[in-house]
């Protein structure tokens, strides 16, 4: 017994020590990696902060209710929950991703972050119901380009799958004299919410008024990043966060893939690549490939993210 | 109404079991394409995923769907907006933006391969020829193939054609091998309807060794009849033509309905608007023609000697809510109010749910098309003897004269409506239906007032 205890003790010392050694082994690369070009890489501080901020946004808007003080605990309890679940996290990461992107090709190349030539011309359509949607479609994206300018995202553009697991935890966190209340915010959240009119589907609905004409929005200077992306995963049945990340240097074979999948020719892409990473060499070779064997090349890829 | 009405290319209403209980044009002839029926759980693969997923969820989904229809590649923009319980617990879909495209070369000859494997796999008989087409193998599976085995077995290396009657191909034999594939037949000892594959060996499809023949019946053994939908029963005694020409004439009317629509819509290309609308008339009495073929099915059902309903639960004020839930949107396009029972109004009757439903449907949309717009629909339950339990629709409308009151429940009778709505079938059926359960359909309004039907039914005691 006298020898058996500190035994014991030494062996669950032993452990929690390996797995601080293994936290410490951890926090080389992610601080080089955060160190490397500021601007370049997948994850930046500058994305870390957005993702922080459209958290803690998207947990303010369940609760509905920020000025009680009650809820602070409750609203950052979500947070942290949102923040461990890979799939928000994907979606913010994305639209982080994509709100740095359309900001520096305004900056770089002149591609207004609302208003694109493509958009223009559909809100100048002969056809009153496009015009309409296309109309929608840019209101909802100013409200995303100002919402990323607040860090923000809004809980109604989540695709439907994550908006229910968000619900669901939130009604795990909530305590069990609030159940009335919550099952009532609930019920009035499901009510308001409509996939088809946030901005991803407003953006959907008009690639796909589109019909062959989507490749037009395969150009991203002529579309925008906005309509650009959407067309692309609606071209290739990708995701559209994933669509929206293949526009990252280090995803550039993704994309040359992508596109050549979704039809372009050599020199389309060639094009695309021009205004997205100018200074990049692509090193493959894309007339060898046939866009059904890209597609397929995409489709057998492991990262076929459900939505 | 939704705004985007040239982008809309279909609507459909699903139940909380995921049937489709009514569609549009195109949408009801993808579904009948697929294999579905209405109503009948909704047959397209994707949209049934996501009309479950969108009920489940209790959200309102947006996305694209891809299909094939047989012949062609459908794809479209669908949105599924879940109803609530008391509308049916089901979705409305919307479908945008629809597309169909020629399969390519490569995809087609891809997919007359795997209906081989498919006809493979299922066929009950297969027999190998030799390139006479006489019999040199017989395999089959199924009891009722035992007298076509003995019938072999006395005449040995006999043309299979002499032994299998072919339907509707007259010629005499031996025709060239294409002719043949596909034909239906009849199987000696067998009473079920046969379809034939003939599949050619060897290297050469024009200069085969032998042949594959597979007979493949739809219908499985042993099975009387094969409901022809999840809802609607075959009438035993055929009476009229409606039970040979219905099933015959839906797919051809669905056809004209979807090219209409698909024109009326311009999904082909721009064309003037006077041709637009043309096709839009061609769709709508297409439509009402489907209508009218229904009518002819449930005439048929009704008025056959052995029919009869069967007794359970129904809750009046449930089914009042669920068919103003279906026909909400018919309403709301005329600007009329339902009012409905509320959710706490309970009356059991002992009948069959889905023949009150059907009833109440018929009253309520007779309502809604013969009042004028923006007026008020009613529907109530109302005090009856204590052993029953009665229900009222009432409408604004100009209502009934007492010259026609005595022939509303006639057959055929339209009341001299010269517009080419309805079949003159509706409240009749209602009325045998009614009367199936040991309840009554009758008028109780007065000239000078809206129409005011009620249903009574025995009570559940």
């Amino acid at each position: 017994m006298d020898q058996s205890a500190p035994a014991a003790g030494d062996t669950a010392l032993r452990t929690a020590l390996a797995q601080a050694d293994l936290v410490l082994g951890g926090t080389g690369p992610v601080l080089s990696h955060l160190l490397a070009a500021p601007n370049g890489t997948m994850i930046s501080e500058a994305i870390v902060a957005r993702v922080r901020g459209m958290l803690t946004s998207l947990a303010l808007q369940i609760f509905g209710n920020p000025d009680k003080l009650s809820n602070i605990n409750e609203i950052e309890r979500l947070s942290d929950e949102l923040a461990r679940n890979e799939g928000v996290l994907r979606f913010c990461h994305a639209l982080a991703f994509e709100a740095e992107l359309t900001e520096s090709l305004e900056r770089g190349r002149g591609i207004d972050q609302i208003l694109s030539p493509l958009m223009q011309e559909l809100i100048a359509s002969p056809t009153s119901e496009i015009a309409e949607l296309a109309m929608q479609a840019m209101t909802a994206q100013s409200r995303f380009v100002q919402s990323q300018r607040r860090m923000e995202a809004s809980v109604h553009e989540l695709p439907a799958e994550l908006f229910s697991t968000v619900l669901k935890m939130w009604k795990a966190i909530g305590q069990d004299d609030q159940a009335e209340a919550v099952k009532k915010v609930r019920s009035k959240a499901k009510k308001d919410y409509d996939e088809g009119a946030g901005r991803a589907g407003l953006l959907n609905r008009l690639v796909s008024s589109l019909g062959e004409g989507r490749l037009a929005a395969l150009d991203i200077s002529h579309a925008g990043v906005a309509v650009f992306a959407t067309a692309l995963s609606a071209k290739t049945s990708q995701p559209r966060d994933l669509a929206v990340l293949s526009c990252h240097k280090d995803q550039r074979i993704r994309l040359a893939i992508g596109l050549r999948a979704a039809g372009l020719d050599e020199a389309a892409i060639r094009s695309q690549f021009q205004t997205l990473h100018k200074d990049v060499e692509l090193a493959c070779d894309l007339a060898a490939m046939l866009p059904d064997q890209a597609q397929s090349i995409l489709n057998d890829s492991d990262l076929r993210w459900s939505r | 109404m939704e705004r985007n009405a040239t982008l809309l290319a279909a609507r459909g209403l699903t139940d909380e079991q995921d049937r489709l209980l009514s569609a549009d044009g195109l949408l009801a002839d993808l579904h009948e394409r697929c294999g579905g029926r209405i109503p009948g759980t909704l047959a397209v693969p994707e949209l049934l995923d996501l009309v479950r997923q969108g009920r489940e969820m209790g959200l309102r989904l947006a996305r694209e769907f891809h299909s094939f229809d047989g012949e062609q590649n459908i794809s479209g923009f669908v949105r599924v907006h879940p109803l609530p319980a008391d509308a049916g617990g089901g979705c409305e879909l919307l479908v945008e933006n629809w597309r169909s495209s020629p399969l390519s070369a490569d995809i087609q000859s891809n997919a007359a391969a795997r209906l081989d494997a498919i006809d493979r796999s299922s066929a009950e008989i297969n027999i190998r020829l030799d390139r006479e087409q006489r019999v040199q193998l017989l395999l089959a599976l199924p009891d009722d193939a035992k007298q076509l085995d003995d019938m072999l077995s006395e005449k040995p290396g006999v043309r299979w054609t002499d032994l299998i009657q072919l339907v509707g191909v007259a010629h005499q034999q031996p025709l060239h091998w294409r002719l043949l594939d596909g034909a239906q037949c009849k199987v000696p000892g067998s009473e079920r309807d046969w379809r034939t594959r003939l599949m050619p060996l060897g290297s050469s499809p024009e200069a085969p060794v032998g042949f594959e023949l597979l007979l493949i019946s739809d219908q499985p053994l042993g099975v009387e009849h094969v409901h022809q939908g999840e809802d609607i029963d075959p009438p035993q005694h055929a009476q009229m033509i409606g039970s040979a020409l219905t099933p015959a004439l839906r797919q051809p009317v669905a056809r004209i309905i979807a090219n209409a629509e698909t024109i009326r819509s311009k999904l082909a290309g721009p064309i003037r608007q006077e041709y637009s609308e043309y096709a839009g008339n061609i769709a709508s009495a297409g439509q009402h023609l489907t209508a009218m073929l229904e009518d002819l099915g449930d005439l048929e059902v009704v008025e056959a000697p052995g029919f009869s309903t069967i007794r359970e639960r129904v809750d009046l004020g449930d089914v009042a809510r669920r068919a103003g839930g279906i026909l909400g949107v018919r309403a709301q396009a005329r600007n009329i109010t339902l009012n409905l029972p509320e959710p706490g109004d309970k009356r059991v009757a002992a009948a069959e749910f889905r023949r009150v439903l059907q009833i109440l449907i018929n009253l309520i949309g007779n309502a809604i098309a013969y009042s004028p717009e923006g007026s008020t629909v009613e529907v109530f339950l109302v005090p009856a003897d204590p052993d029953q339990v009665a229900i009222e629709v009432r409408d604004q409308g100009d209502g009934v004269d007492d010259e026609q009151a005595g022939r509303i429940f006639e057959k055929f009778e339209r009341l001299g409506r010269e517009d080419d709505t309805g079949s003159g079938l509706g409240l009749y059926i209602s009325r045998r239906l009614a009367n199936a359960m040991d309840g009554e359909l009758e008028l109780v309004s007065s000239a000078g007032e809206g129409a005011r039907f009620r249903l009574t039914l025995p009570a559940m005691d």
